[in-house]
């Protein structure tokens, strides 16, 4: 079982479509409408279900409390297989979140994502790093090591960050 | 938020149509979603692990150029197992609608992309003679004997939409299953049969292809819809294999032995051994080793795109050689062993940190006198074994 060459990566035949991944999509569309997960939302921008617009609130007893925060979710035309786009289009001061929006999240990394996590989960853990930042793998160091080693620095920076941008 | 209050308008054509279709469906239990297209599944593969996806899913979910791991709890895997078709068929009892409308689904993506997956041989009894027709048609159909020998002999009426006992029996000790496991072939038994059957390797009793890398695990799924839906005759079983325990050797027959849970090589060592020959992007149409390693043997004379490809165990030992795409591979086919293609870049770095190594002296001794070799010399002139 082997067909076409392997620059295309595949040998055996390819099923992913646009119909398969739009189909999931959709599906998980259907969930987020009937079992919205708490705290944030999602769906599509505009007639392109591959492109998504996410928000999340700052949870409570964290500097980004009373923030809303928006997200660009891109699909790719494999999705599920390989991984959604995540951007932060509000600023945030988070050592995982650069400036231009870019997130380090394990999951959405091509070797740890599963195609069993949906964007309900993808929310879930994003904003699980509003509570808990990882400053061992930060995208922006800087604020890593502020983390590290002054966190009442860190946090009312944060905080006065959320104020300027997220309100 | 104003883009969000926009979604449901445009989102919601396809949405609303959706749900309102989901209505006149069966509900399906949780657990028959896939995990991957979020569907009811479709042609059920169960992995080593235990956890249950569709056949097409569980494809393209696999990994090209390393072992694959499983969505749900990443256990890793390097065989696609084949269709489970006692979960096949338990699905299309349980949901006869819905089943069918995944059936009609995937026949049309197969369709439109020029693929194949496994049909089975009582396959949709409850479907209509016009249909069966439609399968015969279809030029790569592997039996058309079977399309007309398949026509109802049930209708849709005599199919009981509860599945009884005699769906879910073991292939060995012809009871209800008790803690099934699945095997690479799609076989389904109980625990304790298939540990007490087989010693060292596991090799399905009733197919008699080898299950790789150990014992499987026991199918969670497929046990909890047993002792759901058949909670007397379960705790039955539960109750006999206990004291068929407690008064036999206390060997524990349920314990599945150490050693076998868990392969003796590590799939990334094993495919990172220099002078190993690992043919990237194919695969063992008959124990679903994917990627292929060591000889590959090609058949010359399957004209599918897919192709038609043998690892050197299952070229040597199978019977039995069906394609996982349902290519129509004949026993006359002849076969020839092809080199894999040149990624070598990778694996030639190296030999230098592992040439201390006797053993990896070995292999690369090995490869290279291989490699000596003309491929074309290697041509098989004779069809598989019977």
């Amino acid at each position: 079982m082997n067909s076409g060459s392997l620059t295309g990566g595949r040998s055996w035949p390819s099923r992913t479509s646009l119909t398969s991944s739009g189909k999931r999509i959709q599906k998980e569309m259907a969930e987020l409408n009937t079992d919205p997960p708490a705290d944030c939302s999602a769906g599509p921008k505009g007639d392109n279900l591959y492109h998504w617009v996410a928000t999340l609130f700052g949870p409570q007893g964290t500097p980004y409390d009373g923030g809303i925060y928006f997200l660009d979710i891109t699909f790719p035309a494999n999705y599920p297989f390989k991984p959604p786009k995540v951007v932060f289009k509000t600023r945030i001061y988070h050592c995982n979140v650069d400036s231009t929006g870019n997130v380090s999240l394990d999951i959405l990394e091509e070797n740890s994502w599963s195609p069993a996590l949906t964007i309900s989960k993808v929310l879930l853990a994003l904003r699980s790093i509003f509570t808990n930042p990882n400053p061992y793998k930060p995208q922006v160091p800087g604020i890593a090591h502020l983390y590290l080693v002054d966190k009442s620095k860190h946090d009312s920076l944060a905080a006065e960050w959320t104020q300027r941008f997220a309100k | 938020m104003n883009t969000l209050d926009n979604d449901p308008a445009i989102g919601g054509g396809g949405f609303d149509g959706e749900k309102a279709g989901d209505d006149k469906l069966e509900e399906f239990s949780d657990d028959f979603k896939c995990c991957v297209c979020l569907d009811l599944i479709y042609k059920p593969v169960v992995l080593a692990c235990g956890h249950i996806s569709c056949f097409w899913c569980v494809f393209e979910a696999m990994d090209t150029w390393q072992e694959s791991s499983c969505p749900v709890c990443r256990h890793s895997y390097n065989h696609f197992p084949s269709i489970c078709w006692l979960l096949h068929s338990v699905l299309l009892k349980l949901y006869p609608k819905d089943y069918q409308i995944r059936e009609t689904q995937v026949k049309e993506d197969e369709k439109t992309r020029g693929t194949f997956s496994p049909q089975f041989e009582n396959y949709l009894t409850v479907s209509n003679n016009n249909k069966q027709g439609e399968d015969c048609s279809v030029e790569e159909s592997l039996e058309p004997d079977k399309c007309t020998k398949g026509t109802p002999t049930t209708s849709s009426d005599e199919i009981s939409k509860n599945v009884a006992v005699n769906d879910l029996l073991c292939g060995i000790c012809k009871e209800l299953l008790y803690r099934p496991v699945v095997l690479n072939c799609g076989h389904v038994f109980c625990e304790t049969c298939i540990v007490d059957s087989s010693n060292k390797p596991c090799r399905c009793p009733v197919c008699q292809s080898m299950h790789p890398n150990g014992f499987p695990k026991v199918c969670l799924v497929l046990e909890g819809f047993l002792e759901q839906n058949l909670p007397e005759e379960y705790s039955a079983r539960k109750a006999a294999i206990n004291n068929l325990k407690q008064g036999g050797s206390s060997t524990g027959s349920t314990q599945v032995p150490q050693g076998g849970q868990c392969s003796s090589v590590s799939m990334s060592d094993y495919l990172c051994k220099p002078g190993l020959k690992v043919h990237f992007g194919v695969g063992c149409d008959f124990c679903g080793m994917y990627p292929l390693v060591g000889d590959r043997y090609k058949c010359e004379d399957c004209l599918e795109d897919i192709g038609f490809d043998l690892c050197e165990d299952c070229y040597k030992n199978s019977s039995n050689l069906s394609g996982r795409f349902n290519q129509q591979h004949k026993p006359d086919h002849k076969f020839k062993v092809v080199e894999p293609n040149p990624i070598i870049i990778l694996s030639s770095e190296f030999p230098e940190d592992h040439t201390h190594d006797d053993q990896d002296n070995q292999t690369d001794r090995d490869s290279s006198d291989e490699s000596h070799q003309d491929p074309e010399s290697d041509v098989a002139a004779h069809g598989p074994t019977l």
